[in-house]
């Protein structure tokens, strides 16, 4: 067995879900608190590093596309437009290297849902999932958002079927409801974010609004796994660009016996991943590339991750029942 | 010529001492004025004369010998004004024994080329303490106009419940009324500056009003939010008129109206009060869905249709 063969021998059965408890752990330091040891990481960021947080080291480009599309349409071909659309192309430069694994190992709100959902754990309370059905309707609603999020900010700058421009109290209208704006200040002790705006009737709404998500995101968070990540407009943007991300997963579905082990131990219930035996790439618009499914896969090879073609962790069966035992020690030790 | 012009137009009345002053000092009460500190007797107000446009910026200045200086009582009795000199300053120094608005005007004229400008600095100084007791209903104190002794006033229109307890906040819609010897004046040029230097300009219409939102400016972090932080804000009131005549043996063929109003302000409540709202709005969110999880869960109960019990019932 060479070196190469090694590695990927010890990837295969080594515990991830560990090891993206301590990933996640040192990438919420740095999104939280990297500002203040002077690292800066640009505003296009495909994760939420929130500016309203003082510590934050950059920006999520949800606020950077906001505020880059309040352009005319003239302006979209100028200049202007040039400056967005090299923003946006450093955001899918950013986003090619770790592809969807941006919200399952980097994103701080993730991070928190997961540190909430262990705190239910430890507490023994059950968690919920949505039926397919809600399932299905539910998972619109990101898209519902991306496109409100795109056309609110050129509608303040543009009139749509002879309608006046939108009020410009709905700028970085999804910064205002976004539970990252209220939450991730908290981080650095800053309470200011909850606040109701009176200043009038839109930034009443859309503050109420914002107070309102923050509060369904932590009751959410702690009855379903991964709550806000089923309606978070960046999934679906990133969705969009997944295939050319240079981390991937893919599934043999000649070895997948539908045991629905995947499917048990997804966060975001994704039922697809155990049905599909057709699609070889299978990250689906809700998949945050956690692969907790590649190490509940007791079929050698049946699921891999994949940078540039090159596997760097495939499900074996001795990983599987090494990882399961483990597991069933801890689960004895915890009763 | 011109810097003299300047110097003349902006005189305003002060509540702030100079940084080094030499005078005892203490800034208090409901309203926040300074008063001579030391003295025996009823307590003294104090208002210092500066010139300039800023707030924060101003210099202090000395009083002009031949100014007029007039102070009413809230009977629009003229009562007596004292000038201390503090600092290279100038400082009006006067008793405030009566409750309600005190009216402190400085009034100077003088000839330039062929204008006569006619500077006129104004400030309502409120005198009331709740320790000397009153109704539990205050009532509403309405302004007054001196036309008899100011050529050009300029006076606030009275807000909702502005009262003893009254203090002007940011946010506010403030009214503004340009009185000519008494009447209302039309296109008088108003410029409101904040403390910290935030100016519009709005010109009066024919019931000599004109109107501005006072914006807010000051920001702070949340923990150091002071609720009682007094700023000041400045009104520059001007209006050139073709009134000629002959003043100290000089000839003018216009009249320049430069009058000033400063008055104190303090954040709006909704600064901290929609920091108490969100709280509330965040926790009634959580508790109230909370409920919700709780109760659809508890009713819900997945396992029922399998339970043997509860299918031997039916």
């Amino acid at each position: 067995m060479n070196i190469l063969q090694n590695i990927k021998y010890k990837a295969d059965n080594a515990n991830v879900s560990r090891l993206r408890f301590w990933i996640q752990l040192l990438t919420f330091i740095l999104i939280a608190y990297g500002g203040y040891l002077f690292i800066h990481i640009g505003s296009q960021v495909p994760t939420f590093a929130c500016p309203y947080n003082q510590g934050s080291p950059g920006t999520c480009y949800l606020i950077a596309m906001q505020h880059g599309l309040h352009l005319k349409w003239s302006e979209l071909v100028s200049y202007r437009g040039l400056a967005f659309f090299t923003g946006f192309l450093s955001f899918i430069g950013f986003f090619i290297v770790f592809n969807k694994a941006w919200c399952g190992f980097i994103c701080p709100l993730g991070t928190l849902q997961d540190w909430i959902t262990k705190l239910r754990y430890r507490i023994g309370i059950r968690f919920s999932r949505y039926d397919s059905l809600s399932f299905q309707k539910l998972k619109k609603v990101k898209y519902v958002l991306l496109i409100l999020l795109i056309a609110i900010p050129l509608g303040m700058s543009n009139s749509f079927f002879g309608l006046p421009p939108i009020n410009h109290d709905m700028q970085a209208p999804f910064c205002q409801v976004c539970p990252g704006r209220t939450i991730m200040p908290l981080a650095s002790a800053d309470t200011s974010q909850f606040f109701i705006d009176f200043t009038n009737k839109t930034t009443l709404v859309m503050s109420t609004l914002g107070m309102l998500i923050t509060g369904l995101f932590f009751v959410g968070a702690f009855a379903k796994k991964r709550f806000f990540c089923f309606f978070c407009p960046m999934s679906a943007l990133q969705f969009m660009f997944s295939r050319i991300g240079i981390l991937r997963l893919t599934k043999n579905g000649s070895k997948c016996t539908k045991c629905g082990n995947c499917y048990r131990v997804c966060d975001v219930g994704i039922l697809g991943i155990a049905e599909d035996i057709t699609s070889k790439n299978i990250v689906k618009d809700d998949c945050m590339m956690c692969f907790k499914c590649v190490e509940a896969c007791p079929e050698d090879d049946c699921l891999d991750v994949k940078v540039f073609n090159a596997k760097i962790f495939s499900s074996t069966q001795e990983g599987f029942f090494k990882r399961y035992n483990q597991q069933d020690k801890l689960v004895k030790k915890n009763e | 010529m011109m810097l003299s012009l300047q110097s003349v137009a902006q005189i305003w009345i002060s509540n702030s001492a100079p940084k080094e002053s030499s005078l005892k000092i203490a800034v208090s009460g409901m309203h926040k004025i300074s008063a001579l500190r030391g003295e025996r007797g009823s307590a003294k107000v104090i208002q210092w004369l500066r010139s300039g446009s800023s707030v924060e910026e101003s210099l202090f200045s000395q009083a002009d010998s031949s100014a007029s200086i007039f102070l009413f009582d809230p009977q629009e009795q003229r009562v007596a004004v004292e000038t201390k000199a503090d600092m290279n300053s100038s400082a009006f120094v006067f008793k405030n024994t009566e409750e309600g608005y005190y009216n402190l005007f400085y009034l100077t004229e003088k000839v330039c080329n062929d204008t006569l400008m006619v500077s006129c600095a104004s400030r309502e100084i409120l005198n009331h303490s709740c320790r000397n007791g009153h109704a539990k209903e205050l009532k509403y104190i309405p302004y007054k106009t001196f036309g008899k002794d100011i050529p050009m006033q300029i006076v606030r229109e009275r807000n909702k419940g502005d009262d003893l307890h009254y203090f002007v906040t940011s946010g506010e819609r403030l009214t503004f009324r340009a009185l000519h010897d008494g009447k209302p004046i039309e296109g008088v040029k108003m410029t409101l500056v904040s403390q910290k230097g935030w100016k519009n300009v709005s010109y009066t219409n024919l019931e000599g009003v004109a109107s501005f939102e006072l914006i807010q400016d000051y920001f702070t972090n949340w923990n150091m939010f002071d609720v009682k932080k007094v700023y000041n804000y400045l009104l520059i009131a001007e209006k050139t008129l073709p009134i000629s005549g002959i003043r100290n043996q000089k000839s003018f063929t216009q009249t320049k109206y430069v009058t000033t109003y400063s008055e104190a302000y303090l954040p709006a409540k909704t600064n901290y009060m929609s920091l108490v709202w969100g709280l509330i709005v965040f926790l009634v969110t959580v508790i109230i869905s909370f409920i919700v999880v709780y109760v659809y869960r508890h009713k819900r109960n997945v396992f029922k249709k399998h339970n043997y019990e509860y299918t031997s019932k039916y």
